[in-house]
Order: structure tokens, then C-alpha cells, then sequence
């Protein structure tokens, strides 16, 4: 019972993803998360937004508080020490460094 | 708290929705019936995109209304829109929020891949009978938008005095009314101060 009562409820935060030939950028949706409550981490090629949302409203009319969570695969080409990131309104903007430029290859 | 109502607005909300059924004198079923049918009209417009610019998509908010002691707490999710592309505006019965945000990416990116949805989000909600309309205030948080409605309080309860139609005698006992919902109940004193 204890267990039940302090499990928060979780919800995936929609992204788009975007790129040019020197970064990767991911923009995902987190209203309702403070600055100071989202976590941005690199694991490999994988980026794992979280954050948690605080309850709404006061004392006994508050709904309660969630989280957010969702693990973004980028593909092996990240260079993970150019990683920057950006936080307004409710969105999360992650800039993702590549590795290796795309470039196409002429046929001789 | 209660939660009056959670997820996609609509006019079927509890509480909320316009009465369908007339009730009273003739004029209060006809303005009943003007406000359903205005209602249900800006419902179908709404659905249908009429008067909607080309190339813009809308979506419904996510929201959620609070009922509280003090009145109501409607928040709706209005990520990556400032300030100043959120309107909250009172029309007739309904609260209406429209919030505008871009989703392009910056200048020189493609998209790959995308879930984000919708450059226009609406919601609308029918605002209670007893909603204080001078009392709605809106904060913009962390790309939440939390509109609170003041609850009106009760009118004071009021004693009317009934006089009586006959002349009265010196010593005759004066008569009060008191007025409750929907009956009158006249109580004879002894003292003709109404109390």
C-alpha cells in the first residue's frame, strides 16, 4: 500500500528531431517542469530527458505531482563532450554534436 | 477538491455543459435555448475549421479544471508558447484560451522525425453559474497555463416585511415574511420589529 501511494505517475514527452551537418538537435514538450527539476543525461547514444512535475494547486485541492521520461536514441555518430542544452516555456531544446559529417559520395 | 473535469474540453463536461433543458418563464427558456444553440454551433465551427487560415493546425489543449474552495483552477499545457501568443478571453458563457507557438526548427535544420503537434492549441470551457467574472486571473509557468475563477458568493439573505392589505387596528400585530428558496413563509410576531 505504502508502495502505491508514493509511486508517481509517468508520462512520455513528445519530440521532433532535427539536423544539420554538425549537430543533432532534440526539442521535446515538458510543461509543467521547472528548470531546476529536469535531468538531461547522455548514456552512449542515448538521450534521456526527465523531469518531474510538482503538484497543482495548494494543500488538499492540489492534483498530484508526475514525471516525466523518455530515452531518445541518436545513432553511434554523437560526439558526447558537444552537448548543450536550452530550457523555455516548457520545452527542451538538446543540441547533440556529430562525429561524422554526412557528405555524399560521387560514382566514378 | 473535486475535478470537475480532466482531458479534452468539451461541451459535455459535468457542470458545465449549457442547459439543454428550458426551464422557468418563457423568456429564460428562450435565452436557455439561444445559449444551447449558440453553443452547439460554435462546437460544429470549431470542429469543422471554419474560418481557419490555411497551413495552420489546431489542437486541443490539455487541460485539466479544479474545483476549489475558493472558486477554479483550469491549467492547460501550453508548451513553447510565450506570453504574448496566449489569449484568455471571456465570450458569453465560455472561457476560451487560444495559444500560438512555432514549430519550426532554427535556420539551417531539417526535421527528421516529429510528435510534437499543433500551432494553434484551443480549449474552451463553460464557465459555471456562480464564476465570478471579475475574478479571473492567468499565470503563464513553465509553459503551463493556470487560469483561476473567483466563486460568486451568495447573496445576503433578505426579510421583507409584509404589510397588511386592511387598515390596521393600533394594537394589531405586525406580520413578517421570510423569504426562502422557492416558498414564503409568513411568521406573526409579537414585536413589530423585523428582525
Amino acid at each position: 500500500m505504502t508502495t502505491a501511494n508514493t509511486e508517481m505517475a509517468l508520462r512520455s514527452p513528445r519530440v521532433d528531431l532535427f539536423e544539420n551537418e554538425r549537430e543533432l538537435l532534440v526539442v521535446a514538450d515538458v510543461p509543467g517542469v521547472p528548470r531546476d527539476a529536469l535531468s538531461i543525461e547522455l548514456v552512449g547514444d542515448v538521450l534521456v530527458l526527465a523531469g518531474d512535475v510538482p503538484a497543482l494547486g495548494e494543500g488538499t485541492d492540489a492534483l498530484a505531482p508526475y514525471r516525466f521520461e523518455r530515452k531518445i536514441r541518436l545513432g553511434p555518430a554523437v560526439d558526447a563532450q558537444a552537448v548543450r542544452a536550452e530550457h523555455a516555456d516548457g520545452v527542451v531544446r538538446v543540441y547533440v554534436g556529430r562525429t561524422v559529417a554526412s557528405r555524399k559520395i560521387a560514382i566514378a | 477538491m473535486r475535478i470537475v473535469w480532466s482531458g479534452v474540453p468539451s461541451a459535455r463536461a459535468a457542470n458545465c455543459r449549457p442547459s439543454a433543458v428550458p426551464r422557468g418563464d418563457l423568456r429564460r427558456s428562450t435565452l436557455d435555448v439561444d445559449a444551447w444553440m449558440d453553443a452547439t454551433f460554435r462546437e460544429f465551427a470549431h470542429r469543422a475549421g471554419l474560418g481557419r487560415p490555411a497551413g495552420e493546425e489546431r489542437v486541443r489543449l490539455r487541460s485539466v479544471v479544479i474545483e476549489q474552495s475558493e472558486g477554479w483552477l483550469i491549467a492547460c499545457e501550453v508548451p513553447g508558447v510565450p506570453r504574448d501568443s496566449v489569449a484568455v478571453e471571456v465570450e458569453g458563457q465560455q472561457l476560451v484560451v487560444t495559444a500560438r507557438r512555432a514549430l519550426e526548427g532554427p535556420a539551417g535544420f531539417v526535421r527528421r522525425a516529429g510528435e510534437r503537434r499543433g500551432s494553434v492549441g484551443v480549449a474552451r470551457f463553460e464557465l459555471p453559474e456562480h464564476a465570478d467574472r471579475e475574478q479571473i486571473h492567468a499565470a503563464l509557468r513553465d509553459g503551463v497555463l493556470e487560469v483561476r475563477v473567483g466563486r460568486r458568493t451568495a447573496a445576503p439573505r433578505r426579510v421583507i416585511a409584509v404589510e397588511s392589505a386592511q387598515t390596521p387596528t393600533p394594537d394589531a400585530s405586525a406580520a413578517t415574511a421570510e423569504v426562502t428558496a422557492g416558498n414564503v413563509d409568513v411568521q406573526t410576531a409579537n414585536s413589530p420589529e423585523v428582525v
